[in-house]
């Protein structure tokens, strides 16, 4: 039996930013802009969309005087991640049956 | 890498996506990791010798004081340089700083007591303490000679216990370089080359 995949996971950018916040504690908008290669515009885009579903936490703040954008996965976040991969098992494994 | 887009990928890519993001993240040096130890071991070093002259010349002891003033006025060099320098914080960085600021009071503390209530060998337990939480920065980071450095000042720090004169700042100059400088240079050189 298929399990529903979560239709903000679909999305490649979305998919990366989740991927690599739940292997850091938090990082910064630059970094996040750097791994992905996203643009500044999209990359803003996506994040607003990850945080209004409740799956990442923001924090604005400053890096000397310069503002920093920190971005921290939830774990509800954490949670719907977890519940796309067991998503995903079943899809391949249908598949390669 | 490919810049990723607001499109839709299948399972297989979605798969491949999640192991590559966190191959790429995960325990990767920030750049320039090596900065606060190098500070730390440049002006370590010169503090050492700077005060070793001083008590040559002088004799008097409370030149000894002046170490007190390497973590005030350090500290809040060290922690803008790390703030600035760090672009993501994993759980490794959590722990190699939560050592290094429990390591720092732990000295402080000791040396505090040593001046204020009873006379202990704070130079033997400075010097053990500081190559301690270098091995095991070192470990955390999965960085070997960076753990060798620092249990190689272990192993000499009881050497503090048979120096009497100020000639034991020259070992604490010497411990500053094995604990500091060189895993400092190690560190900057792998996270160059990692990134």
């Amino acid at each position: 039996m298929f399990k529903e995949l979560n239709p903000l996971f679909h999305s490649e950018l979305r998919l990366g930013i989740m991927s690599l916040l739940l292997s850091v504690e938090d990082a910064d908008f630059v970094y996040i802009r750097e791994q992905t290669g996203a643009t500044a515009g999209n990359l803003s885009v996506q994040i607003d969309k990850l945080s209004k579903a409740g799956y990442i936490e923001i924090e604005k703040t400053y890096k000397g005087k310069v503002p920093c954008t920190l971005c921290k996965i939830t774990p509800e976040g954490v949670k719907a991640f977890e519940q796309y991969v067991d998503a995903l098992k079943s899809y391949i494994h249908f598949k390669d049956e | 890498m490919n810049n990723m887009e607001d499109r839709k990928i299948n399972e297989k890519e979605s798969l491949e996506l999640i192991a590559q993001m966190i191959r790429n993240t995960r325990n990767k040096l920030a750049v320039g990791s090596g900065r606060p130890f190098l500070l730390f071991g440049y002006v370590g070093v010169a503090f050492a010798l700077v005060i070793w002259l001083l008590l040559r010349a002088t004799d008097a002891w409370q030149w000894n004081l002046l170490w007190f003033a390497l973590p005030l006025l350090f500290w809040p060099v060290v922690i803008r340089i790390y703030r600035n320098m760090m672009n993501k914080t994993t759980y490794v960085d959590r722990i190699i700083k939560y050592i290094w600021i429990l390591t720092g009071f732990t000295i402080i503390i000791a040396c505090g007591f040593t001046l204020i209530f009873v006379r202990m060998e704070s130079l033997f337990f400075s010097a053990l303490l500081l190559g301690m939480s270098t091995a095991l920065t070192g470990l955390a980071v999965r960085i070997p000679p960076v753990a060798i450095a620092g249990i190689a000042g272990m192993v000499i720090s009881p050497a503090a216990l048979w120096l009497q004169d100020e000639n034991r700042l020259l070992l604490l100059a010497a411990l500053f370089v094995l604990v500091f400088v060189v895993p400092g240079h190690i560190l900057n050189y792998k996270s160059k080359t990692a990134n």
